[in-house]
């Protein structure tokens, strides 16, 4: 049985201040408070900004036994440059190397757009993206339904790299909600059932959405099927609207 | 909607719930150690080293020295089955079993009662792996076809759900083995004109179809565009026979009968555990002048009770014995098999459902205390 580690994505927002974070807290707070709740974190802000070394070694310091997962930089997912991605991801993977050297890495997370379909072109982009960055735990989140395939599932196996199970309003444009274990590593993103606001809405009112208790309990099934074979589960709600992601996350953890 | 239960390689599957240590062994479930034999079940260990059902048993040695052999437990089997049969029971009140690991649970109007269903899927593969031991894939769709290429693409284990009106596009990029009826001939004459996926074969005309697959290449065609035809299931090349020689050559119509009936018996509790039905009855006398005559019969509607293959049965026999000589043996076999679909039907006759429950009980029986345990008056009174 694999260690679940339950977190949310993200975790400095102004909004969790009453429901979460003690009144009168101050963004610096944040993380130290966090970490004394919860075991990981995945972090969001390295997909818009290039992490930095230093910056992820400090925040480490601050929350020394917290264990962190990074969404990869949105020029390796969504803004694919053929001429530079290569050294992008190096310098991605070198930003890392503090927290990989602590061993409080959990895992990278790719996550690509509708936009990145199952086409050859970029099968050989992923593939070539994982190798590079294939000394890293990889954790790959399609938008696209064209990836929920047998082959697509072969090949992370065949690489050791992680198929991210998602759980989302199942509607019409949404990627099926596939539960697979591909290699010693799980990794859950909860993003709320909203089915209403799914499309065409901010992402406040799209993660706007607090799961059910009866939800929770099916999520726990699920998460311990990926635990049957794995050595670690990271699970991460994305429901943040409103402090509503720390809820569910505290009750997932007294259900597993 | 619909869930489908796919349990891979329910015979190993079986044999590891009982035994959970075999889980890192490499063995397969086969009938006999005979050179001649052919692999039946794979374990997962020995399906990773390249051991496929229906290999001969003398190969899956060559490519794997430390196989050994567990020889097939129908009683097991078929308390497997009931188990899950029960748990699934609980979900909805309208299961079609196919085959024996595969289970399609019609889910509508329990939204209400239960919640998304994909929350009952994931409670449901949980339940199965916790009460029972099985880890199995569990696929909602909106149709059986689309769950069945789910539980497929994501086998040995893991959960999919497919949105409403995801159907193609999740069809489309999935191997085109995945689909139902598609075997290694057809599979390997699809990938001579580079029909790789799915939605390779959806894509062509029904002209081109037929020109390579022929007219039954028209069926595979619907699959691959999400049509399922209703009525007929697939049936599948497999037979189960009983062959009977006798101990000394007999000319008595009622101990001929009466042995007849015993292979009916053992015929169709094989057929049961398996979840199939049979359409093809055939039978085949031998006399003593070193003569062999057979007759068959095919029927509208698949069966599988014993009073039902009994009763085909005698017709046929009563119809070869013209013949004033002994008779050496007979061989009795079932084919033209089908998953036996019987979902309740409110204008079902009563009588019907209670032969049906009679029948299970009666291979309750048989699965804990052996075949011989239980028979009809006939064979006794034959023997």
């Amino acid at each position: 049985m694999a260690e679940i580690l339950i977190g949310t994505s993200g975790y400095s927002y102004p909004e969790w201040v009453g429901p979460f974070y003690p009144e009168g807290s101050r963004s610096e707070e944040f993380l130290a408070f966090y970490a004394q709740r919860f075991d990981t974190v995945e972090l969001n802000f390295s997909y818009y900004r290039m992490p930095q070394g230093a910056r992820l070694a400090l925040m480490h310091q601050e929350a020394p036994n917290l264990l962190f997962s990074l969404k990869a930089h949105q020029s390796l997912t969504h803004t694919i440059d053929p001429s530079t991605y290569a050294s992008t991801a190096s310098t991605f993977a070198q930003a890392l190397e503090p927290l990989a050297s602590k061993n409080v890495l959990l895992a990278v997370l790719l996550q690509f757009p509708p936009s990145f379909t199952y086409t050859v072109d970029h099968r050989y982009y992923l593939d070539s993206l994982t190798r590079i960055l294939g000394h890293l735990p990889l954790a790959v989140e399609f938008r696209s339904p064209s990836w929920s395939n047998k082959q697509t599932l072969d090949g992370l196996r065949n690489r050791g790299v992680c198929f991210v199970s998602v759980d989302l309003p199942q509607v019409a444009g949404t990627p099926p909600l596939l539960d697979v274990r591909t290699c010693d590593l799980g990794y859950v993103r909860l993003h709320g059932r909203n089915k209403e606001a799914w499309w065409g809405s901010s992402d406040n009112r799209r993660y706007d959405y607090l799961y059910s208790a009866s939800e929770l309990a099916s999520i726990a099934s699920r998460v311990a099927f990926l635990a049957e074979e794995t050595k670690r589960v990271a699970v991460y709600f994305n429901n943040h609207h409103r402090g509503q992601a720390v809820a569910n996350a505290q009750t997932l953890k007294t259900l597993l | 909607m619909i869930i489908h239960l796919s349990i891979d390689e329910f015979g190993s599957a079986v044999a590891i719930a009982k035994d959970p240590s075999l889980k890192a062994l490499p063995f397969v479930i086969a009938q006999g150690s005979a050179t001649r034999s052919l692999v039946l079940s794979p374990s997962p260990v020995a399906r990773r080293e390249g051991i496929r059902v229906g290999m001969r048993l003398s190969h899956a040695r060559l490519l794997l020295p430390s196989l050994f052999v567990i020889e097939p437990d129908r009683c097991a089997l078929l308390q497997a089955r009931k188990a899950i049969e029960g748990v699934v029971a609980r979900y909805s009140p309208s299961v079609t079993a196919m085959g024996t690991g595969s289970f399609f649970l019609d889910m509508r109007g329990t939204t209400r009662l239960f919640g998304p269903v994909v929350d009952s899927a994931a409670r449901l593969r949980g339940e199965i792996h916790s009460f029972l031991g099985f880890d199995g894939s569990v696929a909602v769709a909106s149709n059986t076809l689309v769950a069945n290429v789910a539980t497929r693409a994501i086998a040995p284990s893991g959960l999919a759900s497919i949105p409403p009106g995801e159907e193609s596009s999740f069809l489309h990029p999935q191997p085109v083995t995945l689909l139902p009826g598609v075997g290694t001939k057809i599979a390997s004459l699809l990938h001579s004109v580079n029909i790789i996926h799915i939605g390779d074969l959806a894509g062509l005309d029904e002209k081109q179809v037929r020109s390579f697959l022929g007219p039954k290449g028209l069926e595979l065609h619907k699959r691959a565009r999400g049509v399922i035809s209703t009525g007929k299931a697939v049936s599948t090349n497999e037979v189960i026979e009983r062959r009977v020689r006798f101990a000394d050559p007999l000319i008595e119509y009622p101990l001929a009968k009466a042995a007849l009936r015993s292979a009916c018996e053992e015929n169709g509790f094989e057929l049961r555990t398996r979840g199939l039905a049979a359409r093809t009855l055939s039978l085949a006398l031998q006399w003593i002048d070193g003569k062999e005559q057979t007759r068959s019969i095919t029927l509208s509607n698949p069966i599988a009770l014993d009073t039902q293959l009994a009763a085909h049965a005698e017709i046929l026999l009563q119809a070869l014995l013209t013949r004033r000589l002994h008779l050496l043996g007979f061989a009795f076999r079932l084919s033209r098999l089908e998953p036996d679909i019987r979902t309740g039907d409110l204008f079902d006759p009563e009588n019907e459902e209670r032969r049906q429950r009679l029948q299970t009980a009666v291979d309750r029986i048989r699965s804990r205390y052996g075949i011989e345990s239980l028979s009809i008056s006939g064979v006794f009174h034959g023997k």
